[in-house]
């Protein structure tokens, strides 16, 4: 999983210097640049943010700044997938009415993107019946997914080899309910009260053409209780989720988007230089968009419960408290999957989550992971929405999947429930709808 | 010509219209541009949106905005696959409810302000559709001014469940 180079990576990881990944963690916007990650993993902590915690008195924020935060809704791409994690989200799985084609499919979508358009920059949409409500919209984002039987109204050659099921995999137990459907809503921002609103204004411009197929919430750290950057813990209280590609960096485009952002000064993360081809799957319609693997990935807090802290580490293979591998001292340090403890016996099982994630992958196998919690109460359901970005699944998704699928610790309290596959399109020019580029004008 | 002149107007009027659909504004002549009435371009429809229906009665909402120095006064409106079009102000019956009933002389914008039509207040009714309103759809409607120009518009099809309000006894409508 990881944030450390991998050593047994084929790429050159010897031409980087520690200093060097610690500067392109720290250009990489505080986020994990370094790894590719799959399932439950830890992340890096940010030091500085620790040290900023311990120097500052604890205050509260009483002028409602963040309320005022806005993230863009036009642009080359959607905004939602680079976007730093906000607190909540809302997931919303739609499928078509019968009988549904791509006209009703496009005036559907020139709807939810007039909605999304106004709603993320705190502003009320066309017959919002509670405007205030749209206040303080605190980095709303709504990111439009689609899938199969969707795309294939504009036309079943536009519909990508890769926008299918996931081939099935051993460990997955999944519930057809959670695996369907042909729009996805993903709604975050970091107030819960203007996504509610939000959901209910996409959901009732969506009635007409739609029902819901399955719908999730998730949350991650509330904004301003642990500091941007900084890796959340998932509920089992890994640190779970830093090693992805860091929001501007060369890496991020070419992993994500596929394609380059054309500086010739790029820096890579130490899993080395990813290829340039990986937009490759990308049909031209999705071009400045990209694809997403949602997995619905339940987790079973009682059986974890019976597991003591040392086979929660051996597991992992990385300390709980500050992530450090258990080769090592702390978080950045490179796992040496080698070291042997007084025994003989390796520190860092070869069946940990990290030796079955980390190894054996080039640079091309990293994606990026935008995961949330979920809880349905006390005692209820609790799993991770597993939100993973990548330019191709086939190279660079599944390779990791397959290998965590095989062999993974971790997998002994962790069930895929759920498994969705979107085509992001690219995002919106104003007077533009999403999905203009397959439904046309 | 005065005819011609008018039509003109309304096209270049359409360009500054918020909601207009593009190939209103697409159609638009240089010249028309140059050759419109001022008073007449600085009255606009935005935020414009109906009520989805499938059948009946159904209304339109938005902004009226009048930008010019003098009042104007909206006195019609016109969609084309409906019986009838109606300008409609909306009364507390004082009981929480409201009632509806056509406006007199019309709506009067004043001099540089605004005129939101909403609902639970002024709108623009529909009534007797020939065809359904779908949701997402875009109609095009024409709102005619007290000195006799038309104004096309647009308003984009909402499904929206308020907008209920009853007429009040004896104005001479059929109930909802």
């Amino acid at each position: 999983m990881g944030t450390d180079p991998d050593p047994r990576c084929p790429c050159p990881t010897g031409a980087f210097s520690r200093r060097r990944l610690l500067t392109s963690a720290a250009a990489a916007s505080g986020v994990g640049a370094i790894g590719a990650v799959a399932g439950f993993g830890l992340g890096r902590s940010s030091s500085r943010a620790e040290a900023d915690a311990d120097s500052v008195a604890p205050r509260r924020d009483l002028g409602g700044v963040n309320g005022t935060s806005t993230e863009p809704f036009y642009g080359r791409h959607q905004a939602g997938v680079e976007t730093v994690a906000q607190a909540h989200a809302h997931f919303l799985a739609f499928t078509l009415r019968p009988g549904a084609g791509a006209a009703e499919v496009v005036r559907w979508l020139r709807l939810l993107t007039a909605d999304a358009a106004a709603l993320t920059q705190g502003d009320a949409p066309l017959a919002d019946s509670e405007p205030e409500l749209a206040d303080g919209p605190a980095r709303l984002t709504v990111t439009f997914g689609f899938g199969p039987g969707l795309v294939a109204l504009a036309g079943k050659q536009h519909v990508p080899d890769w926008l299918r099921p996931l081939e099935r995999f051993q460990i997955d137990d999944l519930d057809p309910a959670l695996c369907a459907g042909d729009l996805l809503l993903q709604i975050c921002g970091d107030d819960p009260l203007v996504l509610a609103h939000a959901r209910r204004m996409l959901f009732k411009d969506s009635r007409s053409f739609a029902e819901m197929a399955w719908q999730r919430d998730g949350f991650r750290r509330a904004y301003g209780s642990a500091g941007e950057g900084k890796t959340q813990r998932n509920l089992f209280g890994q640190l779970d989720g830093t090693a992805s590609p860091g929001p501007g960096s060369e890496d991020f485009a070419r992993l994500v988007w596929g394609e380059s952002k054309g500086s010739g000064d790029a820096v890579f993360s130490a899993r080395g230089e990813p290829p340039t081809d990986l937009g490759e799957s990308l049909p031209a319609w999705l071009s400045g968009g990209t694809s997403l693997v949602l997995r619905d990935i339940s987790m079973n807090l009682d059986t974890w419960d019976q597991a003591d802290r040392p086979a929660r580490e051996f597991a992992l293979g990385r300390r709980l408290d500050d992530g450090a591998p258990l080769s090592g001292r702390t978080e950045f340090d490179v796992p040496d999957f080698t070291a042997v403890d007084e025994r003989g016996l390796t520190r860092i099982s070869a069946a940990s989550h990290i030796a079955r994630a980390r190894t054996g992958l080039g640079p091309e196998a990293q994606i990026h992971r935008r995961t949330y919690n979920y809880e349905t109460g006390a005692g209820g359901a609790a799993g991770l929405l597993f939100a993973s970005f990548q330019a191709s699944i086939d190279r660079q998704f599944l390779p990791i999947q397959r290998r965590l699928a095989e062999v993974d610790l971790l997998n002994e309290w962790t069930t895929p429930i759920g498994s969705t596959v979107w085509a992001i399109p690219p995002g919106a020019a104003e007077g533009e709808y999403v999905g203009e580029t397959l439904f046309g004008g | 010509m005065q005819k011609n002149s008018t039509l003109l107007t309304a096209m270049s009027v359409a360009v500054m219209i918020g909601v207009s659909a593009c190939a209103q504004g697409q159609a638009t002549e240089p010249e028309a541009t140059s050759s419109s009435h001022v008073q007449v371009t600085d009255l606009s429809f935005d935020r414009a949106w109906v009520k989805a229906a499938d059948d009946g009665m159904t209304a339109v909402f938005g902004e009226l905005k009048n930008t010019t120095d003098h009042d104007l006064t909206l006195v019609e409106a016109r969609y084309e696959d409906a019986d009838a079009v109606q300008l409609h102000e909306t009364d507390a019956n004082g009981s929480g409810g409201m009632s509806m009933k056509e406006k007199e002389g019309g709506f009067t914008i004043p001099a540089g302000s605004s005129l939101n039509l909403e609902p639970g207040g002024d709108h623009i009714m529909i009534m007797g559709l020939k065809k359904a309103i779908e949701p997402g759809e875009e109609i095009s409607l024409d709102l005619v001014t007290a000195d006799g120009t038309r104004i096309p518009a647009t308003a984009v099809a909402k499904q929206y469940s308020g907008a209920q309000e009853d007429y009040a006894p004896g104005e001479g409508h059929d109930g909802h």
